[in-house]
């Protein structure tokens, strides 16, 4: 029975996802451009691109192609663009059915487990950061999810195998398996703590998980390592690189995850550390420990930190409505049994329909006259590199096709501090033979400036000529007769 | 020598790879730094890498008696496994002479050779002054007389050199160092040996405490080394003798952990097979050695002073131990400001190789790369694709 409406619930989600994807005719983030480009790269060569032409104007590109590849696999039936559109989404439903037999796992009970994926299904911080952006967590979170579950059951033997199946992908998948592993550690001391006899199976398979995903993580990041050295883990790189950190406010990522489970999820762990004991739980408090203590160390980022935590607390979630529902039959309104329901309802779309309505319209991808913009600069020379603050580096490398000073991806990125400082420097100077040095030093000959920015003092000028303009943004073009000459 | 040939291959594939790239045998800066000081011991440097590998091997043969001594059949291969050991077979330092007086002397304690264990520390004493405060703190610890590296002490209080880690970790690019996978490994040693801490406290200590300085001090890396092969053969000893549930996975973890250090170890063999100096570094630098009158200063990175030292037999302006005042000379694009230093420091050779064009300046035409272009002031008198070398005509 309970099957049944967990089918019915994952066709409505990926029906509701479909729809929102399909709205925009973009991407929301610059992260799905990148996975364009990859795509193509793999469909026309079958290999991964390890070197980036356009990318900060050219770099080694680092980490995990397997998402892409199996974007790839999608693209190749699908095209590109509806791949894009419809696999990333099919993962993230994925996610509410592991979230529903988490629940399951815990409360015994279908209906609370199916209402937690519910909760799972349209949590509107992950909702609204998986539709249109074909992110990696999309596939990430679910794994995450899946590895938990699987290692929960591994005194069955055939799910020593899934674990480890699991296990040996996710930690090729991603680099957030440390966090996993992170949070196997802090949940075996939540157990050895709590007084619950260590389970020698676990044991065994935590110690094992832990070296295997660190060194899985050595492979696939072996260069990046290299490169950048001790500074990676603790980002030692400027906040201009993170996302979008500024924006982002604590009540704001309350909205976003859904009050209701993030307020049921803290009761739950909150009841679980004082009284009750159960491994299900421990195992969820433990992720939900690991991400909030390397988010808040800055080890990981805040956005894919959140979207872990927020599928999380809707399997948390399932354990709070058992109790509350358990207590509802002991008060006097469960004389009215639909009550519950209608009010389960309404908490249901107020928590979350209503912040995924509210988020949709910002799913919108670049705007028409910034595509004008971009269509402009594929018609400059084919090695031509455009200057322009960071935000801009990937449209102008995915859609535009044309080398960028500088972009979000700052991995293996030569000297991303000067680079960042000159970018400002360059659009905020007021002396055109700094502006000339600076394009000559990135051997740029186009710049890109948006026009709610502060004008620039020295275009257009002798040196800068205005070669593309509109209500959005402005290209300035370098004269090649423009050098400054040392003293 | 069995179990260590996995350890010998992988350096025979670094000096294969160097052969390949036809690269000086010896890579390295401070292999340079020691070379010039030593050049009465090691002619040329073949010899250097004969004396290295036969010091290893002498290793090697140290650590097999070791391990049967203290019960850790694993420590060998384990050992022949550790980036260090390619460190010590190819580089030329003090390391490599350090590493198997430090096995023997832990032999020697264990075997109860006192006279032995005295010479051997009292040669180790004189290797520099880190090494020197190891044999006195070991003496210490043994319980043995520890006046025997006064002498050493004495000398080296009066001269100390002290070279800076860069780094601890190969696989964070250190180009010296240990394996990450290893000391991870270690770490679950130090959970197994953690039984015996209040017997062994003072071992607990002197551990901890060279781990910790060798952050600092580079020297003291060959003793961290030796401190995490024991604790990884100890760590490994007792994976392989505990009773898992799941088998399999116990079989699996093992062979994972075979290969975190072995992965760990192609990957710095491989590093080291193309780690600087080149083929064409050292030509230029020949060729300047034929070209520049005995006793001429040449200006260039401080990461080539010692190159320019070995190779050229002239005088670097500056070197990584001294690096002066030359990062602001190299970066400014001040013609009048760089011919007064020049002319100051008697400079009348300048060396400009392709990764100093990238490192320092992001492009040949900024700084230095772009002020020896003026052909009034600068003659280029030799060119490769990876060096250029200008001399100073003087002023103007």
């Amino acid at each position: 029975m309970g099957r049944k409406w967990l089918i019915l619930l994952a066709v409505l989600v990926l029906f509701a996802r479909l729809f929102a994807a399909y709205s925009n005719p973009g991407f929301s983030s610059p992260e799905a451009y990148v996975h364009a480009r990859h795509i193509d790269y793999i469909l026309a060569t079958g290999k991964p691109m390890t070197h980036d032409t356009l990318s900060w104007s050219g770099k080694d590109v680092a980490g995990s192609v397997l998402y892409e590849y199996l974007l790839a696999a999608g693209a190749f039936f699908l095209g590109t663009y509806h791949a894009l559109k419809i696999i990333p989404n099919l993962f993230a439903t994925a996610g509410l059915i592991i979230v529903y037999f988490l629940g399951l796992a815990i409360t015994k009970k279908e209906t609370i487990a199916l209402a937690g994926a519910a909760f799972a299904g349209f949590m509107p911080y992950f909702f609204l950061h998986t539709v249109n952006n074909a992110s990696a967590a999309s596939l990430g979170v679910p794994l995450f999810l899946f590895l938990a579950y699987a290692l929960l059951r591994a005194h069955d033997h055939r799910w020593v195998v899934i674990y480890l199946a699991i296990l040996f992908f996710t930690s090729f998948y991603s680099p957030m398996i440390l966090l996993f592993v992170f949070a196997l550690a802090v949940y075996l001391a939540l157990v050895l703590t709590g007084n619950l006899a260590a389970d020698r199976i676990e044991l065994e398979l935590v110690f094992f998980s832990i070296f295997f995903s660190i060194w899985a993580q050595f492979i696939v990041y072996k260069n990046v390592l290299f490169f950048h050295g001790w500074g990676i883990f603790f980002q030692h790189i400027p906040d201009a690189f993170l996302a979008n950190l500024s924006h982002v406010s604590l009540l704001g990522i309350f909205y976003d995850m859904g009050v209701v489970p993030l307020i049921a999820g803290i009761a739950v762990v909150y009841h679980y550390f004082l009284k009750k004991k159960d491994r299900t739980v421990y195992l969820l408090t433990g992720v939900l420990l690991a991400i909030t203590l390397t988010v808040w160390l800055r080890l990981a980022p805040l956005v894919d930190g959140i979207l872990y935590m927020s599928q999380v607390f809707s399997s948390l979630f399932a354990e709070w409505l058992r109790s509350f529902q358990k207590w509802f039959t002991h008060t006097r309104a469960a004389r009215y049994p639909y009550l519950f329901t209608t009010s389960l309802t309404l908490l249901f779309l107020l928590t979350t329909i209503h912040p995924i309505v509210a988020g949709l319209p910002e799913l919108s991808g670049p705007r028409q006259e910034y595509l004008e913009a971009m269509d402009f600069l594929k018609t400059t020379p084919q090695d031509s590199i455009v200057a322009a603050p960071l935000d801009d580096g990937i449209y102008i490398a995915s859609i535009a096709q044309r080398a960028n000073v500088l972009d979000s991806d700052i991995l293996l990125a030569p000297s991303p501090e000067e680079r960042l400082s000159d970018i400002k420097r360059l659009v905020s100077t007021h002396i055109e033979t700094e502006a000339v040095e600076l394009m000559d030093k990135y051997h740029a000959e186009y710049l890109l400036i948006h026009d709610d920015q502060t004008p620039l003092a020295y275009a257009p000028g002798k040196c800068f000529t205005n070669a593309f303009s509109n209500t959005l943004v402005t290209v300035y073009h370098k004269s090649t007769l423009c050098r400054v000459r040392p003293r | 020598m069995k179990s260590a040939i996995l350890g010998i291959v992988l350096v025979a594939t670094s000096l294969v790879l160097r052969l390949y790239h036809h690269a000086p045998a010896v890579p390295g800066i401070d292999s340079y730094a020691y070379l010039q000081g030593a050049l009465a011991l090691y002619p040329n440097l073949t010899f250097a890498v004969f004396v290295g590998i036969a010091l290893t091997l002498l290793s090697v043969f140290l650590t097999r008696k070791l391990a049967v001594r203290l019960n850790l059949h694993d420590l060998t291969w384990i050992f022949s496994l550790s980036p260090y050991f390619i460190y010590t077979s190819i580089f030329a330092t003090t390391s490599t002479l350090a590493q198997p007086l430090i096995l023997g002397i832990l032999l020697a304690y264990f075997s109860g050779y006192g006279m032995l264990l005295y010479f051997l520390a009292f040669l180790l004493g004189w290797l520099g002054i880190a090494h020197t405060v190891v044999a006195l703190l070991m003496l210490i610890l043994f319980k043995k007389k520890p006046w025997i590296v006064v002498p050493s002490l004495l000398y080296y209080l009066a001269h100390p050199a002290f070279v800076r880690t860069r780094g601890l970790l190969v696989e964070f690019g250190s180009p010296v160092g240990l394996s990450s996978f290893a000391v991870l490994l270690a770490l679950v040693g130090v959970v197994l040996a953690w039984k015996y801490k209040t017997k062994y406290y003072w071992i607990f200590l002197s551990t901890f405490l060279v781990l910790v300085t060798s952050i600092w001090e580079q020297t003291l890396l060959v003793y961290s080394n030796i401190v995490i092969c024991l604790l990884v053969a100890s760590a490994f000893s007792g994976i392989r003798k505990a009773r898992w549930e799941l088998r399999d996975v116990k079989h699996f973890f093992l062979i994972l952990l075979f290969c975190g250090l072995l992965f760990s170890d192609i990957s710095y063999a491989t590093t080291v097979g193309r780690m600087a100096p080149d083929q064409q570094m050292q030509d230029a630098l020949r060729f300047l050695r034929i070209q520049a009158p005995h006793g001429a200063v040449v200006f260039s990175s401080p990461k080539n002073g010692y190159w320019i030292g070995y190779f050229s037999k002239l005088t670097p302006y500056a070197t990584t131990r001294q690096v002066r005042d030359s990062p602001y000379f190299l970066a400014t694009s001040n013609l009048d400001e760089l011919i007064f230093f020049m002319s100051r420091n008697e400079i009348t050779y300048v060396v400009l190789t392709r990764d100093m064009v990238t490192d320092s300046w992001d492009g040949p035409e900024r700084g230095m790369p772009y002020l020896v272009q003026n052909k009034d002031i600068f003659d280029r008198i030799y060119e490769n694709p990876s060096v250029r070398i200008y001399h100073f005509r003087g002023k103007r």
